[in-house]
């Protein structure tokens, strides 16, 4: 038996991630970097490949995994029975009661299940579940009070169920088997499906070893033999194969099924084969893409393999410290890795460079221009204050960073979100979860947007401020008058006019509307006329001024704070 | 060296990778076998003919758009349960699927035939178009708004040259390496930016069957290229045409 080196040399965006993800799992100390693009390992880093495997992402992922959130109430528990149950009150009732909820669901469902055929222990997990009940709650903290030591002694009993629970899943193959189910659930079937531990009809209980024989043994059993005589080539690294049995179809969104579906290949025949290795080196994917939340992001730095480890460890170390819970890490992660540098340069690393996004189980793509890139490191602040902007639009939350971000990324402008934005707000403002300064923000980034291509002007801020406190002033004349009640109705008119650029539409509300409050046109509207974008803007910005704070009281009272 | 330089234009188009049958992700350029091949189908070559072809151009924005997505089996029968649409008795999937679209494509193509006898050829092909030209997938509609023939040069560059503006290129990777070309995006600090590709060029047909069932299966040969803007700099040699553009030619 001969043991060369193996090589792996950066390709097209899936290999390369996992070929990261194969970095990852067997940790860079075992690979060499021989040129900027490739790496070398011996074939004994695939010794206990699979325990590796599953290993990495339940390291990784730990604090994301259902069970973590049953292990981790340890330490509650220990507290209240120093503290002696002192500090357990109402509010510690309700949350123990959301968590046993979880603790039942989680330790009864199949992949739980599955879990305990391979645990090897005495304790029966699913007869906790029945005895696992909640406390009934009290109406309040007065009678919680009065009940106290009754409940304290509930919760006790309570707690020994628990503690059983906590061990079973803390013990070392608890952590193996049940980290294991979570992560091929939570993670992996992000990435590949249909095969090994995830082809339902699998005959091999034991995922490590379903994983071991399906991939790792198939492996190493394709680098021993002699390939003298096979006449295929593997699309991946163009080493002899044996037969055409590998494709890419476990890989999701990707491949097809082949038996079936031969129409999407040149004659009905697949000619896009893999050799076993590159096989398990393509179910380390998910190891290479980070996700959060059935999302997934990775960067496809091509050049250089070790820069492509160093910004996508950078970006995964950004979104799993996160933990609050939202949707938004992936974006903003990648933008504050591009600002986080101190000198300037390192902003525009990722110039031309890819970026992958897994989104409602398809991947996105997109190349970032520099020109993408100076929009977000040049409206950083304004960027910021929308993290947690968000409305709802037909029953859906839509995330306005997100929306900003990835219009940016499309070379779109964000006329059409503002649109939504202030429509939303007149419509429903209990569903905007934003003011005006938001859509301020939004605007300016949008002139940034529009006027890219002939170079930054300083006007951007100016113009929209202008506007803005142009669509106040006139709000506020309306209130002087009494008459704020007509407001909604010229907004929606002038939103129509702006949807359409209907120039002549604009100009007839907001002329009327001058002439019912007796004042002149300001400039900055008549300025903007027959300008384009510049009179998108600043319409979108006058009307932005003109509803800001219709949901607020007191707005005669706010007039002099203005922005 | 002869070659055909076109310029093109393109609204909405997809260049598909060869691996993505589902995903539809399109390439940012045309690969080189697609432009091959849509030459083959314009001047209507049956058998493969080797030429250098060399790719630049630039697009304003990317769409993800939603298509109907037909997938069959040749010659399977139609199962209630499988198929949406029958065809005799024959089966066929159908489906929604999305497509990653480039909007506003320009392109600055070169491609010179090994054998220099074809210029003439394909020149015409071009000219007078034997069916409506597309380039990517068959709806992908080509605006041809200039063809010429030019003569490439091997030059050494006195004075750098730049690409047009905003275009990008598929530039063979050993330049890159070996420092001929600058990214123009680079910047201090970073060794290199762009994104490297692996574009299938050509194929040889391999039997793999007997001669008298044959089992015919498509080789590809692939080439390493980055996808970057770029600057060609002085005192390294490249193929220049007479209005002194560069043509990265693979
Ligand atoms: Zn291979």
């Amino acid at each position: 038996m001969k043991s060369d080196k193996i090589r792996l040399t950066l390709g097209d965006w899936q290999w390369n991630a996992s070929v990261i993800g194969f970095i990852n799992i067997v940790g860079e100390e075992n690979v060499c970097h021989i040129e900027a693009d490739t790496v070398e390992f011996w074939p004994e880093a695939l010794d206990g490949f699979e325990n590796k495997y599953f290993a990495y992402f339940i390291n990784t992922y730990e604090k994301t995994l259902s069970w973590y959130k049953i292990v981790n109430f340890q330490d509650r528990l220990n507290t209240y029975e120093e503290n002696n149950f002192e500090e357990f009150d109402l509010k510690a009732l309700e949350f123990l009661n959301v968590y046993i909820k979880d603790v039942k669901r989680y330790i009864k469902s199949n992949s739980y299940k599955a879990a305990y055929e391979l645990i090897d222990s005495e304790v029966e997990l699913l007869s906790f579940e029945k005895q696992l009940i909640t406390i009934k709650e009290p109406k309040n903290q007065q009678r919680f009070d009065v009940d106290k030591s009754e409940i304290v002694n509930e919760v006790k009993r309570r707690f020994l169920l628990l503690q059983q629970i906590i061990n079973y899943c803390a013990s070392s193959e608890g952590r193996r088997y049940i980290g294991a189910k979570n992560a091929i659930y939570n993670i992996i079937n992000n990435a590949w499906n249909g095969v090994s531990f995830l082809n339902s009809q699998t005959k091999e209980k034991n995922i490590y070893s379903d994983y071991k024989s399906y991939f790792v043994d198939t492996a190493t059993g394709y680098l021993q033999s002699e390939k003298g005589k096979y006449k295929y080539n593997c699309f991946v690294c163009d080493a002899p194969i044996k037969d055409m049995s590998n494709d890419l179809s476990f890989l999701n969104a990707t491949g097809f099924d082949v038996a079936r579906k031969s129409s999407h290949v040149w004659n009905f025949q697949n000619d896009i084969t893999i050799c076993p290795l590159c096989k398990l080196i393509y179910s380390c994917l998910p190891a290479g893409i980070i996700y959060t939340y059935n999302r997934g992001i990775y960067i496809n730095q091509t050049i250089k393999l070790k820069d492509a480890v160093r910004i996508n460890n950078k970006i995964k170390s950004r979104i799993l410290r996160s933990q609050d819970g939202s949707m938004r890490p992936i974006y903003h992660a990648l933008v504050s890795v591009l600002h986080e540098q101190e000198n300037d340069s390192a902003k525009y690393e990722l110039a031309d460079v890819q970026v992958v996004r897994y989104e409602n189980e398809s991947y996105r793509f997109n190349i970032l221009a520099k020109p993408m890139l100076q929009i977000i490191v040049n409206s950083k602040k304004e960027l910021d204050s929308l993290i947690r902007v968000n409305f709802i639009e037909n029953g859906r939350n839509i995330n306005v960073y997100d929306e900003v971000i990835g219009r940016i990324f499309n070379n779109q402008n964000l006329f059409t979100l503002i649109h939504k934005m202030l429509y939303g707000k007149l419509s429903d403002a209990s569903k905007c979860y934003f003011n005006g300064s938001h859509v301020r923000n939004v605007l300016i980034i949008n002139q940034l947007i529009c006027s890219r291509l002939g170079g930054m002007k300083m006007d951007n801020t100016y113009l929209v401020k202008k506007s803005r406190e142009a669509g106040e002033s006139l709000r506020n004349k309306y209130f002087n008058k009494d008459s704020n009640h007509k407001l909604a109705g010229i907004c929606y008119r002038l939103l129509n006019a702006l949807k359409t650029t209907n120039e002549n539409m604009f100009m007839d509300v907001t002329l009327n509307c001058y002439l019912y409050v007796n004042s002149q046109v300001p400039k900055v509207i008549t300025d903007a006329l027959g300008r384009g974008k510049d009179f998108s803007t600043m319409g979108y910005a006058f009307v932005s001024g003109l509803i800001d704070g219709q949901d607020g009281s007191g707005n005669k009272e706010k007039k002099a704070e203005g922005e | 060296m002869k070659a055909i330089r076109l310029r093109l234009w393109q609204d909405m188009v997809n260049y598909k990778k060869p691996t993505s049958f589902q995903l539809k992700e399109t390439y940012p350029l045309p690969p080189y076998s697609t432009i091959i091949g849509m030459v083959h189908s314009l001047c209507g070559y049956e058998e493969y003919k080797s030429m250098k072809v060399s790719v630049q151009g630039k697009y304003f924005s990317k769409v993800n758009d939603l298509y109907t997505r037909y997938e069959f089996k040749n010659a399977m029968k139609y199962e209630l349960a499988r198929h949406q649409i029958q065809v005799g008795e024959y089966g066929i999937c159908q489906g929604v699927a999305t497509a990653e679209l480039l909007v506003d494509v320009e392109l600055l193509i070169h491609i010179a035939p090994e054998d220099q006898t074809l210029v003439d050829e394909i020149y015409d092909a071009f000219i007078r178009p034997r069916e409506y030209p597309s380039l990517g997938r068959r709806e992908d509609i080509l605006t041809i708004e200039e063809v010429k023939l030019v003569t490439l040069t091997e030059t050494e560059l006195e004075q750098q040259i730049k690409s047009l503006d905003g275009y990008y290129a598929y530039i063979p990777y050993e330049m890159v390496r070996d420092e001929r070309v600058n990214l123009t995006n680079n910047v201090t600090g970073v060794t290199y930016t762009g994104t490297r590709y692996k574009l299938t060029k050509n194929y040889e047909l391999v039997n793999y069957g007997s001669k008298k069932v044959p089992k015919l299966f498509r080789r590809w040969n692939k080439v390493d290229v980055v996808y970057a803007s770029v600057t060609a700099l002085a005192e390294e040699t490249f193929m220049i045409d007479e209005d002194n553009f560069v043509a990265f030619m693979v």
